[in-house]
């Protein structure tokens, strides 16, 4: 049985993250996320595990990912300005294959910006902030309940898939107090790092012949090199053409082959919907609220929720795309997701942004004005 | 023995004739496997530049991460699992240009590890440039007038940032070499040893100091005892390698400390 | 027909407007089994900039969690009162009389009390938060006194008694006042 709790969306995520078997956080405090590192500070020691305070978020994503390599599950949080100076050692960890979940609780940029006021400006940032070719997880909450059961997918997704997953949340939920379940173990599903088999001798952590090869941990048997620069199966060294090729496909399609067993919406009134909201994370909040106005008006709404924003979930944008007369997308930003609905829009039917950018939430009103006027 | 730690099929080493990269290498495995150290219960990390690319050579466990970032990798190591062995190799660009900030923090938070600077005076990997080390005046490839800037001492610097354990030895000295890492492996806390070591292909080149064993004498003539230097002026001091032990003092370990705040709040209780 | 309650705590950062608004919430969740939900806005000041707590409880599912037709404005500083006066629409706004002086022109209801004063003469002016929570459940009952005061011990936990009875004595007395209010004004 759960724990019944009201509490804000930023501490859920420390108990989401402590139900998942996390136990080292290493992070530099930085509003919106600050309640993060300090309910993290409180409760690790508590259950045996570490928080340390990094001189940066250069040092913080360092250490996670070190932490990882070395056997513990482990996680920060930061705002834009933190996520940008992360983005140089996310790349370790995506190349490394390090399983490590990054919370980035969204404020208005770019730079400082407006730094205790909402928005939805990194969307794009998560996904492609670190360089180079490669593929991410990013989930995006939308309630604390989220905060608390998305922080355990998160993990089992950065365990199963030997990836580092973001966590896209923004100051509106990261904020938001409400209730919250906090499940107990006998009700939660968790992935544990699988073990190598095998000789150690014949231990490589870069060999996917057969599926992801089990990552070790060191002080293991199987003793393993992480190499953040081009490397074979053994993790050592290597430049040649054929093997980063085979490297940097392999980063790609290790997530985007398994994108719909990634991929996670939510769908409210969309059986006979017309006007299909496509939203995501503290805009929809604002999507849902704008649905049931419009139901009440006797139109024809519905919400399709995107949870797992990154990789994207093709097939249900797809089918919204197919079964809508038009689509309105609300984000707190200029437009960075809909370029991903729009990319599928094969009818080409009206796509519409409501975007906002001032620090302040979209209310349901504005969405609701774009949805009568479709609906026309 | 020294080649269980080695990758044989990857020599030769591909530094330059005349770096001093193998000297030290050397240093920290026969260290290593005086102490019978297992592979499996060390980490090597290393950063970005020609002393980066040690990991390449060991069969230990090894951490090849970012430029500069080294230390908060070992950091999270040591810290999810304090009885790893940790050893974490940069450069004077890694350690204390690019990773300035990470080396003085890692000297407060005293995390027990042993960190190992080469320090060759300039970037000898990207072709000479001068880096946090570079002495004024010296030539480089971004220095083509001499340097206007002065060059950090690297150990004055971990020694105020808190660092219980900070020595600095020479490539051209093995013998005290040895005996500085030994010390740095056995002190528990955050040791420090800085090695000075020769550049021929660029530091020396740029600033015609001669091919490498001219170099190796270079060295040797400019270097001076801790307790020799301790009667000089500054002026006499300047562009001198002074070497020795500077701080050796117990200090408890971040890991030792939380392992306390973890069992006031548990009481024994067992997870 | 409206389902739910929606409040707004507003003043300047550093008056409370948080922990009066999350116990209001937490009450009405956690004791009254209701939705609720906290939302908040503040300036990267932690203190003297404009601040507020939204507090929306209903009998249903909350999507947007901030407040779009207030039921109750309560405005504890100038700052705070000079965004909200007359354009609440029907919702009462209720101001501390003692740190705003009302604009005698403003349209829609409008109330005072002077809650500085009330706390002080409890005995300690940091009371004014839980003194306002008092106020708000008297003004709307989104939570019964029993409830409110479970949430107050469960905030105190650890401190003495005296703090803990002190707390309760503040919610009481608002708790009148606004029931005073509610009586004849809503």
């Amino acid at each position: 049985m759960g724990e019944f709790r009201f509490m804000q969306g930023n501490e859920a995520m420390t108990e989401g993250a402590i139900a998942a078997g996390a136990r080292f956080y290493a992070g530099y405090p930085i509003t919106p996320s600050s309640e993060v590192a300090e309910t993290s500070s409180i409760r690790l020691p508590q259950v045996g595990g570490l928080y340390v305070q990094m001189e940066d978020e250069i040092g913080s994503m360092a250490a996670l990912i070190g932490a990882s390599a070395a056997g513990k599950k482990a996680y920060t949080a930061t705002s834009g300005p933190g996520l940008s100076l992360m983005a140089e050692n996310l790349g370790v960890a995506v190349m490394g294959e390090i399983p490590c979940v990054l919370i980035d609780v969204q404020r208005s940029g770019p730079s400082t910006g407006l730094a205790t006021k909402p928005a939805q400006g990194d969307v794009l940032q998560a996904r492609w902030g670190t360089h180079g070719d490669h593929s991410i997880i990013v989930l995006s909450p939308s309630s604390v309940q989220d905060c608390f059961d998305l922080m355990v997918t998160a993990f089992n997704y950065s365990e199963q898939y030997r990836t580092p997953v973001i966590f896209l949340s923004d100051e509106i939920i990261g904020h938001l107090r409400e209730q919250v379940i906090l499940k107990g173990p006998e009700e939660l599903e968790i992935f544990e790092r699988p073990e190598p088999t095998g000789d150690p001798k014949d231990y490589r952590p870069y060999d996917h012949s057969n599926g992801l090869a089990p990552l070790s941990r060191f002080g293991s048997p199987y003793v393993f090199k992480v190499n953040g620069s081009m490397h074979d199966e053994w993790g050592r060294p290597c430049a040649r053409p054929d093997n980063a090729d085979r490297i940097i496909r392999h980063l790609s399609e290790k997530i985007e082959a398994h994108a719909e067993e990634i991929a996670i919406t939510r769908r409210y009134h969309m059986d006979d919907a017309e006007i299909v909201l496509i939203c995501y994370g503290g805009a929809a909040r604002s999507a849902l609220s704008a649905m049931k106005k419009a139901r009440e008006k006797g139109i024809k709404a519905g919400v399709l929720q995107i949870v797992t924003l990154w990789p994207v979930p093709d097939k249900e944008i797809r089918e919204a795309l197919a079964q809508a007369k038009a689509v309105i997308v609300p984000e707190l930003n200029l437009g960075q997701y809909i370029g991903e609905v729009e990319k599928r829009n094969e009818k080409n039917i009206p796509v519409i942004g409501v975007n906002r950018i001032d620090g302040q939430p979209i209310v349901p009103a504005q969405i609701l004005a774009k949805i009568e006027e479709a609906a026309k | 023995m020294i080649k269980d730690y080695l990758f044989e099929e990857k020599l030769p080493l591909f530094w330059c004739a005349g770096c001093g990269n193998g000297i030290v290498l050397q240093a920290i495995l026969r260290n290593i496997d005086k102490r019978g150290f297992t592979r499996e219960n060390i980490v090597i990390t290393t950063g970005i530049g020609c002393w980066g690319k040690a990991d390449d050579y060991v069969t230990t466990n090894s951490f090849h991460g970012t430029h500069g970032r080294a230390l908060p990798f070992s950091t999270g190591i040591k810290l999810a699992n304090p009885s790893l062995n940790v050893f974490t190799l940069m450069g004077d660009g890694d350690g204390i240009t690019i990773g300035g900030n990470h080396l003085i923090h890692a000297a407060r938070r005293n995390v027990d590890l042993v960190a190992i600077m080469v320090n060759n005076l300039n970037y000898g990997m990207t072709g000479g440039q001068y880096s946090g080390t570079t002495p004024k005046h010296a030539i480089t490839k971004t220095s083509p007038y001499g340097h206007v800037e002065n060059g950090f001492d690297v150990c004055k610097v971990v020694q105020a940032a808190g660092a219980p354990f900070v020595a600095r030895g020479t490539v051209y000295d093995v013998v005290q070499l040895d005996r500085l890492i030994s010390k740095a492996i056995d002190h528990k806390g955050f040791s420090f040893v800085e090695v000075i070591s020769p550049c021929p292909t660029h530091f020396g080149r740029s600033n015609k100091l001669g091919d490498a064993p001219k170099m190796m004498q270079w060295i040797k003539d400019n270097t001076i005892s801790r307790e020799k230097a301790a009667g000089m002026t500054s002026d006499e001091l300047q562009g001198k390698f002074v070497t020795g032990i500077f701080e050796e003092r117990e200090q408890e370990d971040y890991s030792t400390a939380y392992q306390k705040v973890i069992d006031s709040l548990r009481g024994g209780e067992n997870e | 027909m409206k389902t739910q309650k929606e409040i707004t705590i507003s003043g300047v950062g550093g008056q409370g407007m948080i922990l009066c608004g999350t116990l209001i919430a937490e009450a009405a969740a956690v004791h009254e089994h209701k939705r609720a939900t906290l939302s908040s806005e503040y300036g990267v000041e932690t203190r003297g900039t404009f601040a507020k707590s939204d507090v929306i409880v209903s009998d249903e599912e909350i999507y947007f969690p901030d407040v779009t037709e207030p039921d109750l404005v309560v405005c504890l500083h100038q700052v705070a009162y000079a965004r909200y006066s007359g354009k609440v629409g029907d919702a009462l706004l209720l101001f501390n009389s003692d740190e705003v002086t009302p604009d005698a022109a403003a349209e829609g209801i409008q109330k005072g009390l002077p809650i500085t004063q009330m706390a002080k003469e409890l005995g300690n002016p940091q009371t004014a938060n839980i003194l306002t929570m008092g106020i708000i459940a008297g003004l709307t009952k989104v939570i019964t006194p029993d409830g409110a005061k479970e949430a107050i011990r469960k905030f105190f936990h650890g401190k003495s008694d005296k703090v803990i009875a002190l707390n309760e004595k503040a919610f009481d007395l608002g708790y009148k006042e606004g029931t005073k209010l509610q009586e004849g004004a809503i």
